[in-house]
């Protein structure tokens, strides 16, 4: 048995929502035989159209319409929706040209999206006729008029004609970024939602995952080893370093960035945190991109909000750079009693609530530094993840294309470390999700 | 290659008469349409007697012949046109959804199934990249002119898309008189799109073509699938290889038909398909087995394989209405 259909004629990255509701407008459906046909156990059942529902018949439908299972799953966001289904929307986006051609594209009811990337004009999510917004849940009314306000049921296209001659939708660079975004999205979904649920055990270093997730986001080569790690800095690290209260140069390569190898200087003082160093680094490079005098840089304690993504990248980079240096330090100069004195506070709950530089005054030894500090580095891959939603679509609406975008300087303070009173051991905690840390209140260790 | 059921695979054909075999008649047939597809008629029809394999021309021969010839640049549909006594325009589209078997069947309100007609016809044009549709109707004798009308309704709903629509309804001989009727009555404008073409289909006129109908047995025919082997290898093994064809009985058959035909019909005899074919089904069956050399046909046998089929019977009937025709 068949059912009325052109084949071929989904367009790129068009809703299930506009091709359900050509189906009906090309079948004549009633809902009792969506009920009969299409849905399980003849139960009828509303469902939101961005995701693929349990409750219908996904295979029977497929079949009907003729197409490729990845054909059929590019017209939901199924692949990301358990994981980021707070970055959709449920009432209806549309441009108000493309509609006309009987086109939605599951992209606009992605939240950040706010223009059509074909026509470059404000996606609308009200009707245009009474003004209330327009729901993309699969129900009756939208069974009994499709392509229509399900409040005052004015149909949202101008000619019915198209039906039978769906015009050819244009491609849009920009459409292949969004579904870049998805793509990446989907993939690190799996892992970001390990991130979310996993339990950090103070005495187990979750290595087999680490890495993975490390290679994600980094554009640097996979170390093997946890310990190789330091190796892989170290070998970023071209300069010659002083100790002593003499000032220091420092200078690294950076081996990817967007204008090929670029090499910089870091001049400061030397101190006991790393901090320091990164500070006086920060002041490098906003005099070397803005230009500015020294004295309007000074003013500047936090990275202009306009700058580069190249800039914000290095920042990242350098960072890592600089906890390595400390680790380095230690190693080389066979001073971890330099560092046995230092104290973290301690705040209401007796426990340390602490930045990287606290948590690294901490440790007794080398060992307990590298342990902290890849305690660190996973918990700052953690907060990245969020943070590369942010980017992506940042990139996105500057029209960079990216495959593996730039870090963003500022991170979430996601984790604590505290020495057991009793056993004198290290204990390393992780906060479990934004929602706990913003009720905490603590500020983040990288504003400066 | 003999077009078969596929519901009944197992069966062998002939004994479930689920087969049709290609004839002259199907052939001139089959040109007649082409000429008029080539021409994008708006309509036409074609008549005959009944039993002379126009249905079985239709249901086992025509998609393939389209096809074949045609490609995609054809969509054809066929539909079996039921007789009610009060015409009803659901029930018309119903059918019509049925014949193109499409999902949606019987439900909803007229218009619904009337978009559903519609759209699912264009839809299958669109599909195959043409905007020509053939619409065949069998048993057309029975229709209405009132589902003439329906059928006006979607031809020009078709025509403001872009669509060319051309029916062509296949029935038995009182199609003639309808023209006349719709010719006569209103409904001119009926008969003037539908009906201005016709062709009456024919039976088996000669020995040739009852040789030729024959030879479709001996070896145009394969039974089981992929064995090579014809209906007449299949029923008489034996006297198959030991050179025994049943159309070089056709001449003898011929001239037992021409015999039992009234005197009426003989100067111009059309056989019909079916009474040659349960002539040979019932040779076939009575006379056939694996340890058979020599098959008895004789004059007698095939006597007596004609007259249980009912042919006199029939031809005495057909011959009263020319009769009276004339």
């Amino acid at each position: 048995m068949r059912a009325s259909w052109i084949d071929g004629s989904i367009r790129e990255f068009e809703s299930f929502w506009s091709v359900i509701q050509r189906f009906i407008m090309l079948n004549a459906i009633l809902p009792r035989d969506f009920s009969e046909i299409y849905f399980q156990e003849n139960n009828f059942k509303e469902f939101s159209t961005n995701y693929a529902s349990n409750c219908f018949k996904h295979q029977t439908f497929r079949q009907d319409l003729r197409v490729s299972q990845t054909v059929y799953d590019h017209m939901t966001l199924n692949s990301i929706e358990k994981t980021f289904a707070d970055q959709t929307v449920e009432s209806l986006k549309y441009c108000p040209i493309c509609i006309n051609s009987l086109y939605h594209s599951i992209y606009f009811q992605i939240k950040w999206v706010s223009d059509c990337p074909i026509h470059k004009v404000k996606l609308l999510n009200k009707c245009h006729n009474c003004g209330r917004g327009i729901s993309v849940l699969f129900n009756r009314k939208m069974v009994h008029s499709p392509y229509c306000c399900t409040w005052c049921l004015s149909p949202l296209y101008t000619d019915k004609n198209l039906l039978l001659n769906p015009p050819i939708i244009e491609e849009s660079v920009d459409f292949k970024r969004i579904a870049n975004w998805c793509r990446y999205m989907a993939k690190i979904a799996p892992n970001y939602a390990v991130f979310q649920k996993k339990v950090f055990n103070s005495s187990y270093m979750p290595e087999e995952w680490f890495y993975p997730l490390y290679k994600e986001i980094s554009e640097k080569p996979l170390p093997n080893l946890l310990k190789s790690c330091k190796e892989l800095f170290v070998e970023d690290w071209k300069g010659t370093y002083k100790c002593g209260l003499k000032s220091i140069m420092v200078v690294s390569t950076l081996a990817s960035s967007e204008h090929g190898k670029v090499g910089f200087r870091v001049s400061g003082v030397e101190t006991s945190t790393y901090t320091a160093i990164f500070k006086s680094y920060r002041r490098y490079l906003i005099k070397k991109e803005l230009g500015r005098y020294k004295r309007s840089i000074n003013s500047h304690r936090k990275l202009p909000s306009d700058c580069s993504p190249t800039l914000r990248y290095i920042e990242i980079h350098e960072k890592y750079v600089a906890i390595r240096t400390l680790i380095r330090r230690m190693d080389q100069y066979h001073q971890p009693e330099r560092y046995w004195f230092l104290r973290a506070e301690v705040d209401m709950k007796k426990f340390f609530y602490i930045d990287d530089t606290k948590a690294l005054q901490l440790c007794k030894n080398a060992q307990e530094v590298e342990w902290v500090s890849s305690h660190i580095l996973i918990e700052e891959l953690k907060s990245l993840y969020t943070e590369a939603l942010v980017v992506s679509k940042e990139m996105i609406k500057m029209g960079v294309d990216y495959e593996c975008w730039p870090l963003k300087g500022k991170l979430l303070p996601c984790s604590f470390v505290y020495r057991d009173q009793k056993n004198e051991q290290l204990i390393f905690k992780c906060i479990q999700n934004r929602l706990s840390i913003q009720s905490l209140k603590v500020t983040s260790p990288y504003n400066y | 290659m003999i077009p078969r059921n596929t519901n009944f695979l197992d069966e062998h054909p002939m004994l479930i008469q689920e087969y049709a075999i290609y004839t002259p008649a199907i052939a001139e047939f089959f040109k007649i349409i082409c000429e008029w597809i080539d021409n994008r008629v708006p309509g036409a029809y074609i008549y005959g007697f009944s039993r002379l394999g126009k249905s079985r021309a239709i249901r086992f021969w025509m998609k393939l012949l389209i096809s074949e010839k045609y490609g995609n640049r054809i969509a054809f549909f066929d539909m079996n046109h039921k007789n009610h006594d009060r015409p009803s325009e659901s029930t018309f589209l119903t059918e019509l959804l049925i014949a193109f078997d499409h999902k949606l069947k019987s439900s909803g309100k007229i218009s619904d199934k009337y978009e559903r007609v519609v759209n699912y016809i264009c839809c299958q044009a669109k599909n195959k990249s043409t905007n020509y549709v053939v619409l065949m109707i069998d048993e057309a004798q029975f229709m209405h002119d009132q589902e003439y009308k329906w059928l006006c309704n979607i031809q020009n709903d078709m025509d403001e898309m872009g669509f060319r629509f051309t029916v062509i309804s296949v029935g038995s001989h009182e199609l003639t008189y309808q023209h006349e009727i719709f010719a006569m009555a209103e409904s001119a404008y009926i008969s003037s799109r539908f009906m201005v073409r016709s062709y009456a289909f024919n039976g088996i006129r000669n020995n040739k073509e009852m040789a030729y109908v024959l030879r479709g047995y001996d070896e145009d025919s394969e039974w089981p699938v992929g064995s090579g082997k014809s209906f007449t290898a299949y029923f008489f093994p034996r006297a198959f290889s030991a050179g025994f064809r049943i159309s070089d009985s056709a001449d003898d058959l011929w001239e037992i038909f021409f015999e039992l035909a009234p005197m009426v019909l003989k100067s111009k005899l059309h056989v019909p398909m079916e009474h040659i074919a349960k002539s040979i089904e019932y040779i076939f069956r009575e006379l056939s087995g694996p340890e058979v050399l020599h098959v008895p046909i004789d004059k007698t046998c095939l006597t007596k394989a004609v007259k249980q089929t009912g042919y006199e019977h029939h031809m005495h009937a057909v011959g009263l209405i020319v009769g009276r025709k004339r």
